[in-house]
């Protein structure tokens, strides 16, 4: 049944078209220039659909190449900027080394100002050791001077200066004589160094006769020096008396006090 | 500052008076003997005083000089005035008592103090002297002093020292000054000030020079203080100690103390430094030379007995040093009077030290005072009195007695610890301290 009925049709239709063809000559040309026509604007829609597709793809690539540009210049910055950054780090970390190194050299200089200030002090104090030796018609040369640590690293018991008598006595006490010895090895030991032995007795009677009293335990001092070897000329014996007292009270444990010797040393003074 | 010093001289007047009992002024005076001897005297206000300051009031002046002296008895009279031309009531001071009396008139002409005095013998009614003084207006008390002085000679054959000046050092922790004052403590200057020990100043004969010691240095050294020129000169400098400078009487040479040969010896110096020669030559300590007043001997401390005793050497190195001191164990710091027949010393007892003084012709020996710790003698250039270092609840001070111990007195001075005084000759007053 169904085969009859597609049957049917095409006969319908290849009459048709044979009535059409056979209608007219005209008829066929004019479908035919259409066709062609069909065809051309077919074809010219195809170009133009090529062509608008190919600007599509030109666009697209062109877009592409921009963006790559674009993410090629921000790599190229980000870079730029990482050396930037890089370069001010190692420029700053050179002026930290610089400025260290300047510091040190600074420090170093003042250490070496210091030093040459200390030597031009310590001089001009000789220079004034050596003037007041000339002035005390004493040996110009005699101008050895020395500081506490020195003598403690010399020996502890030269910071033991003091010398203490009995009343009315002038006698070394034995516990004295290592420290007279330590004295007389240093001075034996720095023969430009020349000391004082500067006698002192207590505030009671004449203060004139008392000068005298301070001379004789001065004396023992410097006769005890001398004769473990101290040349003269390192030595003076000089009294102050009553007059310069270490103690001011009027009883034994001050007059005590007062009545000694004491070696002084010239001493760099800071 | 003059007046807070003046209010305080006076307090310090007030407190030794409450001690002494009689005061006047800046000295406080004590009578201890001599009573009977004494000429009465009274001296009254002079006309014109009243126009004055007290501390500027002649009679006044005059009175308190006179009660420091040993042969007078001021009468009190301070209440009497009288012109120079009044006459004197003759009766009326004979029934108060009074043997002598001084009238005067101040008057000021062309800026000058000029004084018109008498001294009057009320018995005789007579004008013993009667003359007038003049001085220029800053010496209104030396003009007074003057006058005191005049009276005193005219009445007991010598001056009163009382136009003099004292020197003393002063002594607080390390600093030191030396003040030179008039001899009743009034008009106190300052010579000179440092930061290190002085001691011994001696008054050069001419009285325009102090020698004294100085601890400036470590070596103890003998300086020459120019007191016009406020100049100073090391005189001595030697090795070791230099100590206990004393002038010989021409002012050329200084007996001092060194210790350069060893020990402490007394050596002659020339006074402008220099050419030492030495004196005294023992194993022992001498020291505290004392020219006598004709330049021949010296006195000395020296412990060569085995105490210090004092001795005489020969300056011209013949003879032996003879002691002189026997009594006790501990006799120093003699210093010769002018009469050069006594000399005052220092001597201990018990612990105690005070001021004698001992006749050298017949040995005959004062005990003058009795402190605790009296030192440094030195006479007044008439050699009737003594100075001397004492102390008052625990502070230094001056003192002075006669010789004949029947008068002390005590001078203000604002000193701590007293290291040394010495009393000027008479021409140290008209000396000017260089400023």
């Amino acid at each position: 049944m169904k085969r009859l009925l597609i049957l049917s049709l095409v006969i319908v239709l290849t009459g048709c078209s044979a009535i059409g063809s056979r209608s007219s000559q005209s008829e066929a040309e004019r479908a035919a220039q259409e066709a062609a026509a069909q065809e051309a604007a077919r074809q010219e829609a195809a170009r133009q659909e090529a062509a608008r597709q190919e600007a599509a793809r030109q666009e697209a690539a062109r877009q592409e190449a921009a963006r790559r540009e674009e993410a090629r210049k921000q790599e190229e910055a980000r870079l730029a900027e990482e050396r930037r950054v890089e370069e001010e780090r190692i420029a700053e970390e050179q002026r930290r080394w610089e400025e260290m190194r300047k510091e040190e050299e600074a420090r170093l200089e003042e250490q070496r100002r210091q030093a040459e200030a200390r030597r031009q002090e310590e001089l001009r104090q000789i220079e004034e050791l050596r003037k007041q030796r000339m002035e005390d018609d004493d040996d110009p040369s005699l101008v050895g001077m020395v500081t506490e640590e020195q003598l403690r690293k010399a020996n502890p018991l030269l910071l033991e200066q003091s010398i203490y008598f009995d009343f009315d006595r002038y006698q070394i006490k034995a516990e004295y004589a290592p420290i007279i010895a330590a004295h007389a090895r240093f001075l034996i030991a720095h023969p430009t160094v020349k000391i004082f032995v500067e006698g002192n007795c207590d505030d009671r009677g004449s203060p004139e006769y008392n000068i005298a009293l301070g001379q004789r335990r001065a004396d023992v001092v410097q006769r005890a020096l001398l004769a473990l070897g101290v040349p003269k000329r390192q030595v003076e014996a000089v009294s102050y008396g009553a007059e310069r007292p270490i103690a001011y009270g009027a009883n034994e444990e001050s007059w005590a006090r007062n009545r000694r010797a004491d070696i002084a040393y010239p001493m760099f003074k800071n | 500052m003059n007046r807070d010093i003046r209010s305080l001289i006076a307090v310090c007047a007030l407190l030794l008076a409450s001690l002494s009992g009689v005061a006047r002024g800046q000295v406080s005076v004590e009578v201890v003997g001599g009573e009977g001897s004494r000429i009465p005297i009274a001296v009254l206000s002079f006309h014109g005083d009243e126009q004055v300051k007290e501390e500027q009031r002649i009679g006044q002046i005059i009175a308190a000089d006179l009660m420091r002296s040993s042969a007078l008895r001021v009468v009190e009279a301070s209440g009497l005035g009288a012109g120079v031309d009044d006459k004197v009531d003759h009766e009326y001071f004979a029934s108060m008592g009074t043997a002598m009396v001084v009238i005067g008139k101040v008057s000021r002409k062309d800026g000058a103090f000029v004084a018109r005095y008498a001294l009057v013998d009320v018995a005789r009614q007579e004008r013993v002297i009667e003359e007038t003084m003049t001085e220029p207006p800053s010496s209104v008390r030396f003009l007074a002093h003057r006058i005191a002085d005049r009276v005193h000679e005219q009445l007991t054959g010598y001056p009163g020292a009382y136009a003099t000046r004292i020197c003393y050092v002063s002594r607080e922790g390390h600093k030191s000054e030396i003040l030179i004052a008039d001899a009743d403590g009034y008009d106190r200057q300052v010579l000179y000030k440092t930061d290190s020990p002085i001691m011994s100043p001696q008054w050069s004969p001419d009285g325009t020079q102090l020698a004294y010691v100085s601890f400036e240095r470590q070596r103890p050294r003998i300086y020459v203080h120019d007191i016009t020129k406020g100049t100073r000169k090391v005189v001595s400098k030697f090795r070791g100690t230099n100590s206990a400078p004393a002038w010989s009487p021409d002012g050329k040479k200084l007996a001092v103390t060194l210790s350069k040969d060893g020990g402490s010896q007394i050596y002659v110096i020339d006074s402008s430094g220099g050419s030492e020669r030495r004196l005294s030559d023992s194993r022992s300590r001498d020291t505290e030379p004392s020219f006598s007043p004709d330049g021949r001997h010296i006195l000395f401390t020296s412990d060569r007995g085995g105490s210090p005793q004092i001795y005489r050497l020969a300056v011209d190195g013949s003879g032996r040093a003879e002691r002189l001191t026997f009594d006790g164990r501990y006799n120093t710091s003699p210093k010769y009077a002018a009469d050069g027949e006594w000399f005052a010393y220092v001597r201990m007892e018990d612990g105690r030290f005070s001021i004698a003084a001992q006749n050298i012709g017949d040995g005959e020996v004062r005990y003058l005072t009795s402190g605790q710790d009296d030192r440094s003698p030195a006479f007044s250039p008439n050699g009737k009195a003594i100075l001397y270092a004492t102390e008052v609840k625990g502070r230094g001070a001056l003192a002075a007695i006669s010789i004949d111990g029947s008068t002390r007195w005590g001078i203000a001075t604002h000193a701590h610890d007293i290291r040394g005084v010495a009393w000027g000759p008479y021409e140290s007053y008209r000396v000017e301290v260089a400023r």
